[in-house]
């Protein structure tokens, strides 16, 4: 039987699982950086 | 005024501004016979083939009719700020879902009619099984796709690509009222098996979903 | 801006605990369980692929629910209500991933066994239908405008529930009817006490590595609406400014 079949389903679940994964860590990442200032920060005391 | 009155008001609006123009039953009509001819020439089927098929093709080429008129019943609420109007009026929203609803069932209604004769003429068809069963399998089948169909169109009212959004939302959902109603239609037509099991199908669904839709469609009218 | 607690010191721990188990339950499942009797080394795709396929009928509950507490809390508690659209959202997209790789893995699977890629028997067909509106449920998302999104999804969730039964049924009633190539019962039918450790265990890690992309999904999910409230508010600020 094609053993490289389990090879290609293994490797395809580390690619979606891992994938998925890092884009969400990626995205994660990106928000935190562009991190804007703190609300409040554009009115002023009279 | 009765919830019976709002839905009977409703549906006359809808009813006079689509006879103004006819612009939905007429383009519904020409779509679907289009794209009878088209799966004609896809799949040439023989007179035996042909009542294996017809059922499917019936119902995928009035699916794909309605699609493109549901959206244009919701675009006639837009013009003029009407939804505003409705979603302030003390009348309840169910009422315009249920109106609109049954307009568009009015409107697919006369499609099939015009359909079916033209149907039994291109496939040479007549039913071995219990062909007046086809009366209560049209109706519920169209039901089951325009009820859906008038809620996910409003749904995408306010969406960008509402008429992509349409058919990606409602086809998925459609999927086992498809099937009951294109199962029904060929064992009427091919006389091999029961239609009973989808006609109850059918019947489960539009209940189970019309009760969905008439109490959400509130929520969905007024979602900021 | 505090600092999400997810990502703090019980997520490190839940993150290194799952990749152990995930280690350790494929190393079973690879070569410490005894090669199948028919089908070899090949029917080792089971332990990743039923453990998927019977987690990803788990997220769509967890959709569900999500979505009729954002429902029912959104006009009572609409800051609540937005955490509730935040596990709905993730439960969604960890539901397409898990259908994605039970698809994949099933036809990599239906290949080997029987020769063919697909079939539209019972099982195939609903899980495929499955994904069909789980995927429709986030494109509903991605295309609506914010602020409408949250309320239209979880409508469309409660849709999706309602279908879920009535999908299943149908379809089986149609492969009663048209009897079709099957993909076999599967290994749970008949599953021989010498790979059930390793099938357990998968299942297990599979369920704490849905878990932890939940909580990842929702952080992230969290912050994104911070951010959206953070900017809202900045842009009322800046409009009382001019007034004075």
């Amino acid at each position: 039987m094609e053993a490289r079949h389990l090879l290609y389903a293994y490797t395809a679940v580390w690619v979606i699982q891992g994938g998925y994964a890092g884009w969400i860590f990626y995205q994660w990442l990106r928000l935190g950086r562009n991190s804007r200032p703190a609300a409040g920060a554009n009115t002023r005391q009279q | 005024m009765s919830y019976l009155g709002h839905v009977l008001v409703h549906l006359r609006k809808d009813l006079q501004l689509e006879w103004r123009s006819r612009d939905s039953v007429n383009g519904m009509l020409f779509f679907a016979l289009l794209v009878v001819v088209v799966f004609s020439l896809a799949f040439d089927p023989t007179a035996a083939m042909s009542r294996q098929i017809a059922g499917g093709i019936l119902w995928l080429a009035l699916l794909f009719a309605s699609t493109t008129a549901l959206n244009q019943a919701w675009t006639r609420e837009q013009r003029n700020r009407v939804l505003e109007a409705q979603r302030m009026a003390p009348a309840p929203p169910s009422a315009l879902f249920l109106g609109k609803a049954l307009s568009n069932l009015l409107f697919v209604a006369i499609v099939e009619v015009v359909l079916a004769p033209l149907f039994a003429v291109f496939y040479n068809l007549h039913a071995v099984g219990q062909g007046w069963l086809m009366a209560a399998v049209l109706p519920l089948g169209t039901w089951a796709l325009v009820c859906n169909g008038t809620f996910f169109a409003a749904l995408g009212l306010r969406t960008r690509n509402r008429e992509l959004l349409l058919p990606l939302v409602l086809f998925p959902i459609s999927i086992p009222a498809l099937l009951g109603m294109m199962q029904a239609t060929t064992a009427i037509l091919t006389g091999a098996f029961e239609p009973g099991p989808w006609i109850r199908l059918l019947i489960g669904y539009n209940i189970a979903f019309t009760a969905a839709c008439l109490l959400l469609f509130d929520t969905v009218l007024n979602a900021e | 801006m505090q600092r999400s607690r997810i990502f703090g010191p019980l997520g490190l721990v839940w993150f290194l605990l799952t990749l152990a188990v995930i280690v350790y339950a494929t190393r079973l499942g690879l070569l410490l369980s005894p090669p199948e009797a028919t089908m070899g080394n090949v029917a080792r795709i089971l332990y990743y692929h039923v453990p998927h396929s019977m987690l990803s009928l788990v997220f769509p509950y967890v959709n569900f629910g999500a979505s009729l507490a954002y429902l029912y809390r959104r006009r009572r508690d609409p800051l609540k209500a937005l955490t509730a659209d935040a596990i709905a959202i993730s439960a969604a997209e960890v539901t397409v991933v898990y259908g994605s790789i039970c698809l994949v893995t099933g036809m990599l699977w239906g290949r080997v066994a029987w020769g063919i890629w697909w079939t539209w028997d019972a099982r195939l067909t609903s899980m495929l239908l499955l994904w069909l509106l789980y995927v429709s449920y986030l494109m509903l998302r991605k295309l609506s405008s914010t602020g409408q999104a949250h309320t239209l999804a979880a409508v469309l969730s409660v849709f999706a529930a309602i279908d879920v039964p009535i999908v299943y049924m149908s379809i089986r009633w149609w492969r009663t009817q048209h009897p079709a190539p099957v993909f076999g019962g599967g290994p749970d039918s008949g599953l021989d006490p010498s790979m059930k450790p390793a099938f357990g265990w998968n299942v297990l890690a599979w369920a704490l590595w849905g878990v932890f992309l939940l909580a990842m999904r929702y952080a992230l999910e969290r912050r994104k609406q911070q951010r959206e409230q953070d900017a809202a508010l900045q842009a009322i600020e800046a409009s009382l400014e001019m007034a004075q």
